[in-house]
């Protein structure tokens, strides 16, 4: 025999087993599982027993041996008051917020700029973040379904919780890094929302610890969905968003541009800066208009101009350029696209 | 035509717990299989199949013993019914009268 005297099988896959096996047939298939994680012990090692048992527990997960739809999701999600509703409701919407409100049309801000890479670092977060509260919420639901059934620290969600607050204090360590050293200060935003996270969730792990505690926690399922919808939000929400404020900020550019071919038209050439056009040619310089970009860059080249603003798409920049000679090329891009409107080009960099 | 729709591995199950008389469970299925036919199934698809075929009344089931190596859960027996019986002696003949209308085939 190549493995140890008493093997188990992966324990983690066990537990995702017990959730979503249908009651009437736990019983049976858990022994077949276990039985034939041993044989395959004794066949293949321990090693590859333990890949063949999780293989075997995902294709279990057919629609025969799934548990009923409502003890899986409607019943768990039923335990939740009010209150976990509009707090899980209200910290998407403001997640949601957060990514997009650099794209709306509005005075610019440093602080829309800012939280707009909290919402990309949430993004990053959830990537780790993501597998645990999945986990967590699985075994709340599950907690839900056994009850009266002996408890454990999995099943309180003590060391889900621990393994929770870890990954954010290490984010929170590692973004108060790059501000200290990097003067990356367009985090902190970020690390002052990780850190009051951070301060809400570790007095909760205290409560925890005790194994009798039976009620319904809705942590998970926040932690969950938090960083899926950020992620959601970036794969679908962003690119579309993005094209509506571009031909927004790129409309208010047309009194700019005029200004600029009519100092032209009177001076024999384009103005060495934007503010030479003040006052005679305008009353001020626009804006783009829209929240998460300040200002026009204005730039003469030998006998043209590059008007440019920014847009930040999470961990792309996109440079939106006219130069009505099509002589422009942004260093650095990985990809670029014509505009809708003639003459504009936009340029994604990493 | 066959009335049962009965799929080719409904049918190779089928047979197996025929084969194993009264011993046919998850394990014993998939073992039986893998030796006889050389191909390896997952318990999922067996565990599908024979809820499959309980559901249709060709097999039935009931507990048996629990053992150490199964961390004390029961086993689920399963033996071929009479209607089960049918079906597969229905579907024998059938695949022989297919056989037997066959020409004599020259490949020469």
């Amino acid at each position: 025999m190549k493995g140890t005297e008493n093997p188990n099988p992966p324990r983690i896959m066990l537990k995702v087993f017990r959730w979503f096996c249908h009651p009437d047939f736990l019983e049976e298939i858990e022994g077949d599982l276990l039985e034939q994680f041993h044989l395959n012990v004794e066949e293949y090692g321990l090693n590859q027993a333990k890949w063949h048992f999780v293989l075997d527990v995902l294709l279990l997960c057919r629609p025969e041996i799934l548990g009923n739809f409502y003890q899986l999701t409607i019943y768990p999600l039923q335990q939740m008051n009010t209150s976990h509703w509009l707090k899980l409701i209200g910290l998407n919407v403001l997640f949601i917020a957060i990514i997009l409100l650099r794209f709306v049309p509005g005075p610019p801000n440093q602080l829309v700029i800012a939280f707009a890479t909290f919402g990309l670092v949430a993004g990053v977060l959830g990537l780790l973040l993501g597998p645990v509260s999945l986990m967590w919420t699985i075994v709340e639901f599950q907690k839900l379904r056994q009850k009266g059934q002996p408890s454990n620290h999995w099943i309180t969600g003590y060391y889900f919780a621990i393994a929770a607050a870890a990954i954010c204090a290490l984010y929170f360590l590692f973004t108060l890094a790059l501000i200290i050293t990097e003067g990356a200060y367009g985090l902190v935003p970020s690390a002052i929302v990780i850190g009051l996270a951070l301060w809400m969730i570790i007095p909760g792990i205290k409560k925890l610890q005790q194994k009798d505690r039976k009620a319904f926690n809705p942590t998970p399922l926040y932690l969950f969905s938090v960083p899926l919808v950020a992620l959601l939000v970036h794969a679908f929400l962003v690119v579309p968003v993005s094209n509506f404020s571009r031909s927004y900020a790129i409309k208010k550019t047309e009194p700019l541009i005029n200004a600029i071919e009519t100092f032209k038209a009177k001076e024999g050439h384009y103005p060495a800066a934007i503010t030479d056009l003040q006052p005679l040619y305008l009353n001020k310089v626009p804006r783009p208009a829209i929240m998460g970009s300040e200002q026009f860059l204005y730039e003469r080249t030998a006998d043209a101009y590059n008007l440019s603003f920014p847009q930040h798409l999470g961990a792309t920049e996109e440079w939106v350029v006219y130069n009505k000679d099509k002589q422009y090329n942004r260093k650095g891009h990985f990809a670029s696209f014509e505009a809708k409107v003639p003459n504009w080009r936009y340029y994604w960099l990493d | 035509m066959n009335q049962y729709h009965l799929g080719e591995f409904e049918e190779i199950v089928l047979l197996t717990v025929a084969i194993l008389d009264g011993q046919a469970y998850g394990v014993s299925i998939i073992e039986e299989i893998k030796s006889r036919l050389e191909r390896s199934v997952s318990l999922g698809a067996i565990q599908t199949v024979l809820k499959r075929l309980e559901e249709k009344g060709m097999v039935s089931s009931e507990f048996g013993e629990a053992t150490k190596v199964r961390g004390g859960k029961r086993k689920r027996y399963y033996a071929i019914t009479t209607y089960g019986l049918q079906v597969i002696i229905q579907s024998k003949e059938q695949r022989l009268s297919l056989w037997n209308a066959m020409p004599k085939l020259n490949f020469n």
